[in-house]
């Protein structure tokens, strides 16, 4: 059996093959590691050859793997398939990396499952326990190899019994590029990692109807040491933040989150469920989000927020 | 400029909330039903027509029906019972037989994942299947010419690109402010809605598979404490919130 690790970073790199050592140790697979030569950084490859504890380490080579391009790149792996028949291809869960996965997906004939919270091996059956319904449920798949996957969260840290051998392989490929054309790139100020790893969050939904009703708001938040983000609606249809917490954009973990009119929708609610503490301060007794919270609040989020600005004002002036 | 667009069908059994908007037992998945309003809008600018398939049944003929009321030309129900229980790349072979099987298009329309099972793979296959390039996540979409150009949203970028016609475009459900027609817009449609099955589309049962079982769906429990904040006014509250806060660490 042959796992291969596929990420367009080496972060998620390493933390798929920490996955793959874990399925290895149950299935006894191999582990194998694709690299894209010029995507890659040559000092990216040699740390990713020294450290990783991979079967085999393999590098494809073409020159048309530069850039990001979704069509090389299974073109590509496909090669690689012909010579090693891979049983599980295993991705990072970035949109490009999906999008790759579902390409060699139908390129192959091999089906994917994306997204997943569990992989289990049961009397020789593979069960997958996946998001489903915008994410407050769970739906539980049977399925068999070959199969590609992705983890919704991959493990950090897991010690290994096997120390793998890392053998080096560079194959030339032949590939062909996508014909899309990319005409403009236009970089976002989205605060992915800063909400991830934020400890007090401040959300905010359509409830708050001016954005400068979010002057106060970022007060608050600047008092309380929080991040504050928002609702899918928001982001997309406003514009008032160019990143939105939720199951399609960042998934959040921290100590408290604080819902300001949050209505709560599955797919926003799917994304704070890891929160330790939820707070929803809202003025409609029948939001979905009161279901998740942990504490809740019936008010006018616009008689609420003042007060909490003065009552923090004062707090710091004594302090 | 000739536009297909994909729609599904969506249990309301799992969206408890919509009972209260709807008669129906299914709704139009909003991903989908994005991309009916965005097809009609480019026909509306650019001329043309957009036909609507479903892979369904009877039962959910309403779903179809509402793609006509926002404006759709025809409906293709694509209707086999064996098309309940298979997986996506079967999904993905009916759809090409489909599109087959129909006058060429210029752009073929799915949204980008159903609010269900949340695969988000069926218009990418497609795509590659009828070997055609394909613009993802896409936000804003229009003509110029012989192509199409769009808007396409990642994690942190917005990334505009092109693609010569014929090409699909996988939207994402902000395309569109959400529209849902009334019942009574939806029960009224009088527009033509054909009715295929697998023998029509030269397709056999055992060429479809089920790799991917669906075995159980279970609700997310979460032990969360549910403890109602009760106030005389509203400074008492600021304190109530800020202690709250500031326990946990």
């Amino acid at each position: 059996m042959i796992i291969t690790c596929i990420a367009d970073n080496i972060e998620d790199l390493n933390k798929l093959v920490i996955q793959s050592n874990k399925i290895a140790e149950i299935t006894n697979a191999e582990i194998h590691v694709i690299l894209f030569k010029y995507y890659f950084k040559e000092a990216e490859i040699e740390r990713i050859k020294n450290e990783i504890n991979a079967n085999k380490i393999i590098l494809l080579n073409n020159i048309l793997l530069m850039k990001y391009d979704y069509e090389a790149f299974a073109n590509a792996i496909i090669e690689y398939y012909k010579k090693y028949k891979s049983d599980i291809f295993l991705f990072n869960n970035s949109i490009a990396s999906k999008e790759l996965a579902t390409i060699l997906s139908s390129k192959i004939n091999v089906p994917a499952l994306l997204d997943i919270k569990e992989l289990n091996f049961i009397e020789g059956k593979i069960i997958v326990k996946k998001e489903f319904a915008g994410g407050v449920y769970y739906a539980e798949y049977e399925t068999s190899l070959p199969l590609i996957l992705s983890f919704l969260e991959l493990e950090e840290t897991y010690n290994s019994k096997i120390n793998r051998s890392k053998q080096f392989e560079e194959m030339l490929v032949n590939t062909n590029v996508s014909r899309v054309i990319i005409r403009h790139v236009k970089k976002l100020n989205a605060r992915i990692k800063e909400l991830r790893n934020a400890k007090r969050i401040i959300c905010v939904d359509e409830a708050i109807r001016e954005k400068t009703d979010l002057k106060d708001l970022f007060e608050i938040a600047n008092y309380l040491g929080a991040e504050i983000s928002c609702s899918r609606f928001l982001s997309t249809r406003r514009k008032w933040f160019d990143e939105w917490i939720g199951i399609s954009g960042v998934r959040v973990k921290p100590d408290i989150y604080i819902g300001m009119g949050i209505s709560g929708e599955p797919f926003h609610v799917a994304g704070i469920l890891n929160s330790k503490k939820i707070l929803a301060i809202t003025t409609d007794p029948e939001s979905e989000i009161i279901e998740f919270a942990d504490y809740i609040v019936i008010c006018d989020i616009y008689k609420i927020i003042p007060k909490l600005v003065k009552r923090l004002r004062k707090s710091i002036r004594y302090a | 400029m000739r536009i297909a667009v994909f729609v599904k069908p969506i249990s309301i059994n799992y969206f408890e909330k919509r009972k209260k908007y709807t008669k129906f037992e299914f709704f139009m998945n909003d991903p989908d039903r994005g991309a009916v309003i965005e097809a009609v809008k480019l026909v509306k600018n650019y001329g043309g027509e957009v036909n609507v398939f479903m892979i369904g049944n009877e039962a959910q003929l309403n779903v179809l029906k509402e793609a006509l009321a926002l404006g759709a030309n025809s409906g293709i129900l694509i209707s086999d019972p064996i098309i309940e229980n298979i997986d996506t790349l079967s999904k993905a072979k009916i759809i090409v037989a489909a599109i087959k099987k129909s006058k060429p298009y210029d752009v073929i329309i799915f949204g980008d994942t159903s609010i269900d099972t949340m695969h988000g793979q069926l218009g990418i296959i497609v795509a590659d299947k009828l070997g055609l390039p394909h613009i993802s996540n896409v936000v804003r979409i229009w003509n110029e010419d012989s192509k199409i150009v769009c808007e396409k949203r990642t994690e942190d970028k917005i990334i505009t690109c092109e693609a010569r016609m014929p090409m699909v475009a996988i939207v994402t459900v902000d395309l569109n402010p959400e529209y849902i027609p009334k019942t009574e817009e939806i029960e009224s449609v009088n527009k033509p809605i054909l009715k295929w099955d697998l023998k029509y589309l030269g397709l056999k049962p055992e060429e479809l598979t089920n790799k991917i079982k669906l075995r159980n769906i279970e609700r997310i429990v979460q032990n969360r404490e549910r403890k109602f904040i009760y106030f005389n006014d509203y400074e008492e509250l600021s304190e109530k919130i800020i202690n709250i806060i500031n326990q946990q660490k």
